[in-house]
């Protein structure tokens, strides 16, 4: 599909991973068996540049929109959730990268343009203030990707010369100063890596810190008004809306292999063939359309951060709440559609050899991150339409 | 709502099961690894007296009503789901034994009350009259829930006669030592019911060990003739058949519901100021919607029980009307617990999907449990919405109303 909303190269690089889609599925099994991605498909994706999505052109990246992420990180899950996440999150940790000054993203790009990052903002971080930068010592569950990069980006709270609060914020800080651990024990998105990252009294120089407040309103260390406008597009709308790629690929992937395995019968009726009862023709159809709301949907909250960004706007607080929303709002109609297709197949699903499975776990964790959870977003999306100046009671992050 | 009295027997054993829910509980992970139910678990269910359930009275057994027989499984599956399934699927193999004639009941169940059939309805073998009469049979059934267990088998089989002509469906009594088994269960969820493949080689099974469901479906069975049998085996084939998988659904929800309320006042929100999940109020709409969900699946299983339990009462045969409708609620019990426990477990956050949570080993059974064939929702709204459109007592897409 040719869309003029892509930034060049991208739909070559949609069409590279939809060819890498076989390579990807066949080591989906070993992926999770190994709690790990296996090097052949990180390697694979690597090659045709899956993780340089969101990177500045200066270090030969694609400079994607937040569209450009949602599109790859749904190609990729249509092969495989687990794979889709990983890139999904190198990509917007690639892309907060970018929002550091150009000495930062020096420092991580300028040797190795394939390095990459990973992401958790929660704060954990505690900090003492020193000559020139920060001292911090923490601990971070949840580093998707934490196998395959190199640098770390994670929350922390900034204090004065006398330990007062300042602000919040992020640091970007090289995985050779971290202590690893290997954490991610769960149900699904089993080979995301989302393990655990240790600093312990680690130095990070000023101009590796991006304060919290000020990146809340737009305003990034390393952007000005001659910086591609992809980094100036709202920071939690983008960090939130690309959470959905892999949701979006996962629902595809799921309604793909139910159709493809149609002519199979139906347990305990005389239906030879699943595709001849009428029931499970509306079920496919309430699924498809249930998946093509959430495309529709994200394709207009990616048009709502993309466009101001591209005209230098900075979308106003009801706009960035109804983002919000839209997010849990797509996870939702993803999680049914998926709900209603593995009944519609039937118990078959849940073979350990069926990849339907795997597929289903890997949505319903994904579907369970905090960014996504439909509850919040509704709540700040409802105290804004209704005029209330209260949301930030409830989350900053909006 | 209005519980109609239990017989003391069963409230007893209900009793028991409470004691025993933490060593379930205890052991579920165990269990689930090594995909059967470990001999502690089986044997506290079988001290407690779960599985004398379904087993006729004059063996030594409970005869339970269907809507007992839900309360005992759902009792189990509070503290675990495979164990829960187990529980269900183990007293609805006792209890069909006792709609087979009664000298096949007396081979099951002759040496006492204890004995453990497995049971699997479909179709997936042949069977041929052979002189003298009875059968001989061939086959593999997959998901034999509990078979890890039993000494008996109910299997399904079609029936033919001495010329090759189909003559009716079947279920066929086996004992476990005719048949080959093989391990075959792996699955995303319900791992521990060791839900595992039966294959018969040409074995024999004598008349008396063969239930036909033309005139099961009319409510005619061998075992139920008059004098001396208990009046809890004269239930309606399918309905009854159903109705016996929904105790381990509702057990679940149960679980969940507590388990996320539980954790609810010290709990906090990710990424928001919530320091408690019980002060959102998005929180408390969730967790009432998931619990009213739950509230309609109970109230839908036991009305489909008390049908059930009301008309064998009174020896009447539940009419085309009522099992079809019984057909499209006792699918919406299992829907109304799915959409629950997916909700719920959206309320608790992430954190119910780490391995070490028993919040994502009920999440993965239930869902396991909800795509059995026989509750499909689409075929309990095909052969209800048929009715209700037509009002035909037939439906072409399935006879197993």
């Amino acid at each position: 599909m040719v869309d003029s909303n892509l930034p060049p190269d991208i739909p070559s690089l949609l069409k590279s991973i939809d060819e890498l889609r076989p390579l990807l599925e066949r080591n989906a099994a070993q992926s999770e068996t190994d709690r790990r991605v296996v090097q052949e498909s990180i390697d694979a994706l690597e090659a045709i540049g899956a993780f340089r999505v969101t990177q500045p052109a200066k270090y030969g990246g694609y400079q994607g929109n937040s569209r450009a992420q949602i599109d790859v990180g749904a190609a990729v899950g249509r092969a495989d959730g687990g794979t889709a996440w990983v890139v999904a999150l190198t990509n917007i940790a690639n892309w907060l990268t970018s929002l550091y000054p150009e000495r930062a993203q020096d420092d991580v790009w300028g040797d190795d343009p394939d390095a990459k990052v990973s992401v958790v903002l929660a704060t954990n971080g505690k900090t003492t203030r020193v000559e020139g930068g920060y001292r911090v010592s923490g601990e971070w569950g949840y580093n998707s990707a934490s196998w395959h990069s190199s640098w770390a980006i994670l929350g922390a709270e900034l204090v004065d010369e006398d330990g007062n609060f300042v602000d919040t914020a992020q640091l970007l800080i090289p995985r050779s100063e971290l202590e690893f651990k290997d954490t991610w024990y769960v149900a699904g998105m089993r080979s995301s890596g989302s393990n655990t990252l240790y600093a312990k009294d680690v130095f990070v120089p000023d101009h590796r810190v991006m304060p919290g407040q000020p990146a809340l309103l737009g305003s990034y260390p390393g952007t000005d008004d001659d910086t591609p406008s992809v980094y100036r597009a709202g920071w939690i709308p983008v960090l939130n809306i690309i959470l959905v790629g892999p949701q979006l690929g996962i629902g595809r992937a799921v309604l793909d292999r139910v159709i493809a395995k149609a002519d199979k019968g139906i347990a305990y009726t005389n239906f030879a063939h699943q595709s001849d009862s009428v029931a499970f023709q509306l079920d496919i159809a309430k699924a498809a359309l249930l998946l093509d709301a959430a495309d529709a949907f994200a394709l207009r909250a990616t048009d709502e951060i993309d466009r101001p960004a591209e005209l230098g706007a900075y979308p106003d607080y009801l706009t960035r709440a109804r983002n919000r929303a839209y997010v849990g709002w797509i996870v939702e109609h993803v999680s049914r559609a998926i709900e209603m297709l593995l009944t519609a197949h039937g118990s078959g699903s849940f073979a350990e050899v069926n990849p339907l499975q795997r597929l289903w776990r890997d949505q319903a964790v994904a579907a369970r991150h905090a960014f996504v959870l439909p509850a919040l977003g509704y709540e700040l999306y409802g105290k804004a339409l209704l005029g209330r100046e209260d949301g930030d009671t409830v989350t900053p992050l909006v | 709502m209005t519980e109609q009295a239990l017989v003391p027997d069963i409230a007893g054993v209900l009793g028991r099961i409470e004691e025993i829910t933490p060593l379930i509980r205890h052991r579920a992970a165990g269990n689930e690894t090594n995909r059967h139910l470990d001999e502690p678990t089986i044997e506290a269910l079988r001290a407690a007296g779960v599985f004398r359930t379904g087993v006729p009275r004059r063996f030594g057994g409970l005869a339970a009503t269907t809507r007992e027989q839900i309360d005992v499984a759902r009792a189990v599956a509070r503290a675990d789901g495979g164990a829960g399934w187990v529980t269900g699927l183990l007293n609805s193999g006792a209890y069909v034994v006792g709609w087979f004639p009664h000298e096949a009941q007396e081979e099951v169940f002759g040496s006492g009350p204890d004995t453990h059939v497995s049971i699997m309805l479909a179709p997936s073998s042949k069977a041929s009259a052979v002189e003298g009469g009875g059968y001989r049979m061939s086959g593999e059934w997959r998901y034999n829930s509990g078979s890890w267990h039993s000494s008996w088998a109910i299997l399904g089989a079609p029936l033919h006669d001495d010329a090759g002509r189909f003559e009716d469906n079947a279920i066929v009594l086996a004992p476990r030592q005719d048949l080959e088994y093989k391990d075959t269960w792996h699955v995303a969820g319900l791992k521990s019911t060791g839900s595992n493949s039966f294959v018969a080689n040409d074995i024999l099974v004598p008349e008396h060990r063969v239930l036909r469901v033309g005139p099961a479906l009319r409510g005619d069975y061998p075992g139920v003739v008059g004098q001396g049998d208990d009046d809890t085996y004269r239930t309606a084939f399918i309905p009854e058949l159903e109705a016996q998988l929904l105790g381990a659904h509702l057990g679940m929800g149960d679980a969940v519901l507590d388990l996320v309320r539980a954790a609810a006042p010290t709990k906090s929100i990710a990424y928001t100021t919530y320091r408690r999940q019980s002060d959102s109020i998005p929180f408390q709409l969730e967790l009432a919607r998931a619990a009213l969900l739950l509230d309609a699946a109970e109230l839908f299983a036991y009305r489909a029980a008390d049908e059930i339990d009301d008309a064998a009462r009174n020896g009447t045969y539940l009419d085309y009307a009522a099992r079809a409708r019984q057909r499209g609620q006792q699918a919406q019990v299992v829907s109304n617990v799915r959409s629950a426990v997916d909700a719920l477990m959206t309320a608790h956050g992430s954190a119910g999907f780490a391995e070490s949570s028993v919040l994502q080993r009920f999440w993965r059974d239930q869902a396991t449990a909800a795509r059995h064939g026989l509750t499909l929702p689409d075929t309990g709204l095909e052969v209800y919405g048929r009715w209700l459109a037509t009002g035909e007592e037939s439906n072409p897409v399935t006879p197993l109303v």
